[in-house]
C-alpha cells in the first residue's frame, strides 16, 4: 500500500515582485498530521512563500496541491480549501469591533449553517481550551499580546482545520511567552492531530518540535527533512545559517557576560 | 503630450471599470454571507443615527440662508409670495439631495474609508479572505445597501428641515404671511420634482458610499504611502472623489431630467 500523498505540496512555486525574484521554484511537501517548520533568511521570503500556500497571494507560476488534489483558481475549489485551511498572522489580525467570543464565532457564522447557540457553544469551548473563558467579553485592544495570541488561535481552531499555517507566531515575543506559545501549539497538535507548518526564525524551537524542517534560500528550498539531519548537514546554505545562528547566540551571551561584569 | 492624455485616459477607464466591478461583486457576495441583520442595522446607526444631529443642523441653516436671499430677491419684483416656491424646489430638486450626500460622506463616508484602510493595514481583510468570507459582502455590501434607504431618508429630512428654516427667516422673522408661504410650497413641488430628488439621493448613496468604500479596501496599493499615510491617503481621496463624482452626477442627471 501506497503512503498517503503529503497534504500540501509545493512544485516550482516562482513569485517576484517587478525585477526582484522572491522565489525562485520552489518545491516542498507538508507531511499530513506533522510539525513542519520553515526557517529561512528575515527578507527571504518565507512570509511570501506562506502567504502563497495559503492562496492569500497570487504566485507567478508552478502549483500547488492539497490533499493530492491540484488546487487551481476555481472558486469552489478555493472555498473547500479555506474551510479546510486555517491561518494564524503574525500580527494576529484579530477583528477589533469584536469581541473575543464574537471573534471566535465569526468563521462558524460565515461559513457553516449550524445554529447559533451550537457556534457559540463551540466558541466558548474554543476559548476555555486556551484559558480565554473569563475574556469572552473583551475586544481584542483590551487583551495582552499573549491572550491575543491565544485568541487568534483559538479562532483559527474553532473551525477544526486540517492544516493549520502559522506566521511567525512567536515575533515580538519575550522568550518566556515565546515558549509558552511553541507548547500551546504542540499540545493542541498533539490533541487535535492537525497539520502545522510554521514559519519562525527560532532554529533552537524549530528543531525541538518540528517533525520536518525546511530551509529557504535563495528562493529556494535548500533542505527539507528531519531536525537531526538539518543539524548534522554538511550542505554550505545550512552550514551558513546555523553558523550566522551560532554567532548571533555567542554575540548575545557575550553582551551578557560583558554587563555582569560592569555591573560587578 | 498625446501619450500622457491617452495614458490617463486609459487609467480612468481602468479605474471605473475596476469600480463599477467593486460595487457589482460587493451586491453579489452580500448573498454568499450570513446572519445580514446586525450588520445592516450596524450600517444603519453608523450613517443614520450618527449623521442626523449634522444634516438638521445644516438642513436647517439652508433653509435659514434661502428665506432670507429669497425674500429680499424676490421683494424687488413684489413677488414675496413666491418664497415657498423658491425655498422649496430649491431644496427638493438640488440642495436637498446633494447637501445631504456631501455631509453623509464627509461624516459617515470618510469614517468607512478610514476604517477598512484600517482593516486593510492591519491584514483583517486578509484572515476574513483566510476563513473563507467573501470580504466585499461581508465588509462592503452592508453599507452599500443600508445608504441605499439612509440617503432617501436623511434628504428627506434635510428638505423638511430646510422648509421651516425658510419658513422660520420668511414667514416669521420676515413678515410673508404662512398660508401664502406654505400654499406656495404645497402648489410648487409636483411629483417629478419629488422622483428626481429621490434618484439623485440613491445614486448620490452608491456612488459616494461605493468609492468611500473602493479607496478603503484598495488602500494598500496607493503608491508612495503605505501603514497610517496609505490609509489617510485613501481617506482623503474618498472624500475628494466622492463630492466631485457626486457634483458631476448631480449635473448629469439635472440636464437628462429637465
Amino acid at each position: 500500500m501506497s503512503p498517503p500523498p503529503p497534504l500540501l505540496e509545493a512544485r516550482d512555486l516562482c513569485k517576484a515582485f517587478g525585477d526582484h525574484a522572491v522565489l525562485q521554484g520552489v518545491h516542498l511537501q507538508v507531511p499530513r498530521a506533522q510539525i513542519t517548520c520553515l526557517l529561512g533568511r528575515s527578507g527571504g521570503g518565507k512570509s511570501v512563500l506562506l502567504k502563497c500556500l495559503a492562496r492569500l497571494m497570487p504566485f507567478d507560476s508552478g502549483e500547488l496541491h492539497f490533499d493530492g488534489c491540484h488546487l487551481g483558481n476555481r472558486e469552489s475549489d478555493l472555498a473547500a480549501f479555506r474551510r479546510r485551511c486555517g491561518f494564524l498572522f503574525q500580527g494576529n489580525a484579530l477583528l477589533d469591533s469584536l469581541t473575543a467570543l464574537e471573534n471566535v464565532c465569526l468563521p462558524l457564522e460565515q461559513t457553516t449553517a449550524l445554529p447559533a447557540n451550537e457556534i457559540r457553544a463551540r466558541a466558548q469551548a474554543a476559548l476555555e481550551q486556551l484559558e480565554l473563558g473569563a475574556f469572552w467579553q473583551r475586544h481584542p485592544g483590551e487583551l495582552s499580546g499573549g491572550m491575543q495570541k491565544r485568541l487568534a488561535l483559538a479562532r483559527a481552531l474553532v473551525s477544526e482545520p486540517e492544516l493549520l499555517l502559522f506566521d511567525e507566531p512567536t515575533a515580538g515575543l519575550d522568550p518566556l511567552r515565546r515558549n509558552a506559545v511553541f507548547e500551546m501549539i504542540v499540545e493542541q497538535q498533539q490533541r487535535r492531530g492537525f497539520t502545522a507548518f510554521i514559519v519562525t526564525h527560532d532554529i533552537q524551537e524549530a528543531l525541538t518540535i518540528a517533525h520536518q524542517v525546511a530551509l529557504l534560500d535563495g528562493g529556494r528550498i535548500v533542505y527539507a527533512g528531519g531536525p537531526d539531519g538539518f543539524a548534522q548537514s554538511q550542505e554550505p546554505a545550512l552550514c551558513a545559517f546555523r553558523d550566522s545562528q551560532q554567532s548571533l547566540l555567542a554575540a548575545t551571551q557575550q553582551l551578557r557576560q560583558n554587563n555582569r561584569t560592569t555591573q560587578s | 503630450m498625446i501619450t500622457s492624455i491617452g495614458a490617463v485616459s486609459i487609467a480612468a477607464v481602468r479605474g471605473l471599470g475596476a469600480f463599477l466591478g467593486f460595487v457589482l461583486s460587493s451586491l453579489r457576495g452580500f448573498g454568499r454571507t450570513r446572519r445580514v441583520i446586525p450588520r445592516l442595522l450596524r450600517s444603519t446607526v453608523e450613517q443614520g443615527t450618527r449623521c442626523l444631529p449634522v444634516i438638521v443642523i445644516v438642513g436647517g441653516f439652508t433653509g435659514l440662508v434661502l428665506g432670507l436671499q429669497g425674500y429680499h430677491v424676490l421683494r424687488r419684483f413684489g413677488s414675496e409670495g413666491l418664497l415657498g416656491t423658491l425655498v422649496s424646489l430649491s431644496l427638493v430638486r438640488e440642495l436637498g439631495p446633494v447637501l445631504t450626500a456631501l455631509m453623509l460622506i464627509g461624516q459617515a463616508g470618510s469614517a468607512i474609508a478610514a476604517e477598512i484602510g484600517i482593516q486593510r493595514n492591519s491584514e483583517q481583510i486578509a484572515a476574513l479572505q483566510s476563513m473563507g468570507i467573501d470580504t466585499h459582502g461581508y465588509l462592503v455590501a452592508p453599507r452599500l445597501i443600508s445608504a441605499l434607504w439612509v440617503y432617501p431618508l436623511q434628504t428627506a429630512v434635510f428638505v423638511a428641515v430646510g422648509l421651516g428654516g425658510g419658513w422660520l427667516s420668511g414667514s416669521v422673522l420676515l413678515g410673508v404671511e404662512d398660508g401664502v408661504y406654505w400654499n406656495s410650497v404645497a402648489r410648487a413641488v409636483q411629483m417629478a420634482d419629488w422622483r428626481e430628488c429621490g434618484f439623485k439621493a440613491l445614486v448620490f448613496a452608491v456612488l459616494s458610499l461605493g468609492i468611500c468604500c473602493f479607496q478603503g479596501y484598495h488602500a494598500h496599493l496607493i503608491r508612495g504611502a503605505s501603514g497610517s499615510r496609505a490609509v489617510s491617503a485613501a481617506t482623503t481621496r474618498a472624500v475628494v472623489l466622492s463630492c466631485v463624482a457626486v457634483l458631476a452626477a448631480d449635473y448629469v442627471i439635472t440636464s437628462l431630467m429637465l
